[in-house]
């Protein structure tokens, strides 16, 4: 089987991006005969890309006119899959990878799906498994033609390294773009610096069962004083408690810290996904058959921010007894 | 102007419990006695589109909004809430109810398109996922099938210069892009925190809601019978109810500073390097 990894070098999260890839090769039963990178660009061309970790036969570097227009990077493709013919097309987890391996399925006669946790080629047909019914079941499918060309599922945060590619097996594709009529203007407004919440140790993750940002801005202030980032589920985002650039879960960051406290969480699958690869979760809920107390290591049936100011006095207690107890060592240190 | 908004109508999952996961020979899920509500995505692109009809009332063209959906019965109730707050047509396309739909973005994408290009709508809006299938596929489906240009995670819309010109938001990687477009065009909306949740209709528009007929449109109608509705993409083989694994071990207490002291104790004060 002839497969290539589509990914766009200009992407902020393209190191992010690679390892969501090679998680799906890592995790594939599948035997590929040939794989190669297919690489987007716009201005300068790379001479790095990210470590994928299988052998790449090729590297395919090819010029995009219109970043922001999927119709661009569709076009190309298509031209692409007519001069070089791949079975298998692994597209990135973000929306970008899921309109192309969508529309480009379409365009050739093929199937798709996103998402997609793992596949295997069995007997000529390519079986695949994704998240069905909000994350709270998995779905095997067989897709029924080739080419097959599937977006992966997100990964928590790995960036792989980049490494200088190697010259004999690069190629640069220049094809013909049209300018899209539709587009009259554009502007592109860059995001403020990313939150570290994808590479923390301690995350707090605020739910509707805060109930209102005056109380979300309390939890605010106990995240900063026990050295937490500020997570929110759907609901709170869409309050607008919490920032968007913080919303966790299935449509925005995967997280994975060393500890998680879900406050007014209700875990719905969309929400769980997120937050399920955190190595111990603490979870806090006014309902104690919540369905976030099935992912959860450890539990309390209360009101959220009673108990957390309550964690938060606890922790400064112990913190001063540390602190205080430091001071009279150094002191006795200095004697 | 004439604008489609397309939506579905899903089960609350979050009121489901563990033992109601399971599956019949055909794996469905037994779902009807859940309270059912507008996806989310859906609900947002629709308050939006009532929005942007807000500003076309100042325009020469007058606008023209159909909610949309391809569902049973069970839809109408929906509909009829969408006409309560402000659309002027709700169509229900029904297919026979032997067909599985729930991950056959290709059949629902040609059902819409088609009555898209039969009525001569310019401007098609839809949620980006959700129902049973998580397929996220049937936006940009609808633009393949329709021949027109789409942008996917829309965060808001607002009329430009004229009636065929739209000032876009949207995420991408990292940034805001924003668009001023020609119609036709699909559009995709993502987390919108500028149309969040839908209206409440008050009880005068429900009443007369009551009034207004609803079309119900067969897929055979719209030319597409069972065999060219069923799905050539992907065949659903089984599925899988994820275990967590985890047993939560929950901490009792005779005040939430008890609780508190013990869940720090116990469990918190080896994992905080404080």
């Amino acid at each position: 089987m002839k497969a290539a990894l589509v990914l766009s070098f200009d992407s902020n999260s393209l190191q992010q991006q690679a390892h969501e890839i090679n998680a799906m090769l890592n995790h594939t039963g599948t035997q590929f005969s040939n794989v190669e990178l297919w690489l987007f660009y716009k201005d300068r061309k790379p001479e790095f890309s990210p470590e994928i970790f299988c052998p790449l036969s090729g590297i395919k570097l090819i010029q995009v006119e219109y970043v922001h227009l999927p119709e661009s990077y569709l076009d190309l493709l298509v031209a692409l899959m007519g001069q070089c013919p791949m079975d298998l097309l692994l597209f990135t987890s973000d929306g970008l990878g899921q309109e192309l391996a969508t529309r480009l399925a379409y365009r050739l006669n093929g199937s798709s799906a996103l998402k997609v946790e793992d596949c295997r080629l069995i007997r000529d047909t390519l079986e695949v498994i994704k998240p069905v019914y909000g994350n709270n079941l998995s779905a095997r499918f067989v897709l029924k033609s080739s080419p097959y060309c599937l977006s992966v599922a997100k990964q928590p945060f790995h960036p792989v390294k980049m490494i200088l590619m190697e010259l004999l097996k690069i190629k640069t594709i220049l094809l013909n773009q049209t300018q899209p009529w539709w587009v009259k203007e554009h502007l592109t407004i860059l995001d403020p610096p990313k939150t570290g919440l994808s590479n923390t140790d301690l995350v707090l993750v605020v739910g509707q069962g805060a109930g209102n940002k005056k109380t979300v801005d309390v939890l605010k202030g106990i995240a900063d004083t026990i050295g937490a980032e500020i997570g929110g589920s759907r609901p709170a985002v869409m309050n607008a408690w919490i920032d968007i650039n913080r919303l966790i879960g299935a449509s925005g960051l995967i997280i994975s810290p060393k500890l998680c406290i879900a406050a007014g969480v209700s875990g719905t699958g969309v929400f769980s996904v997120g937050i399920k690869n955190s190595r111990f979760i603490v979870a806090i809920n006014i309902d104690s058959k919540a369905p976030i107390f099935q992912i959860a290591d450890v539990g309390i049936v209360g009101d959220l921010a009673t108990i957390l100011l309550e964690l938060e006095k606890v922790i400064l207690t112990d913190k001063n007894k540390k602190q205080v107890h430091h001071i009279v060592e150094s002191r006795i240190e200095t004697q | 102007m004439k604008i489609a908004v397309c939506f579905k109508i899903i089960a609350d999952y979050d009121r489901m419990s563990e033992k109601d996961w399971e599956w019949d020979d055909r794996h469905f899920i037994d779902i009807s006695f859940v309270r059912h509500i507008f996806n989310c995505f859906d609900e947002s692109a629709l308050e939006m589109t009532l929005k942007l009809s807000k500003q076309l009332e100042n325009l020469p063209d007058p606008c023209e909004l159909t909610a949309l959906t391809v569902d049973d019965e069970q839809g109408d109730l929906f509909l009829k809430h969408l006409i309560a707050i402000g659309f002027d047509h709700g169509v229900r396309i029904q297919c026979d109810g032997r067909l599985d739909m729930r991950f056959n973005s290709h059949g629902i994408s040609n059902l819409i398109s088609r009555y898209i290009r039969q009525e001569g709508q310019t401007l098609v809006i839809l949620g980006y996922q959700g129902g049973d299938g998580d397929n996220g596929q049937t936006g940009f489906l609808v633009a393949e099938h329709l021949g027109w240009p789409c942008i996917r995670e829309v965060i808001e819309v607002t009329v430009a210069e004229s009636s065929d010109l739209l000032k876009v938001k949207s995420r991408i990687d990292g940034a805001t892009l924003v668009q001023r477009v020609k119609l036709p065009m699909v559009l995709i909306m993502g987390h919108s925190l500028d149309s969040p949740y839908l209206r409440v209709p008050t009880l005068k528009q429900k009443l007369n809601a009551k009034k207004k007929p609803l079309t119900i449109v067969s897929s055979t109608e719209l030319g597409l019978d069972n065999d060219a509705l069923h799905s050539k993409d992907k065949t659903l083989m089984d599925l899988h109810r994820h275990n967590p694994g985890k047993s939560c071990v929950f901490l009792e207490g005779k005040t939430a500073q008890e609780q508190a002291k013990k869940l720090y104790d116990k469990y918190l004060k080896q994992r905080l390097s404080l």
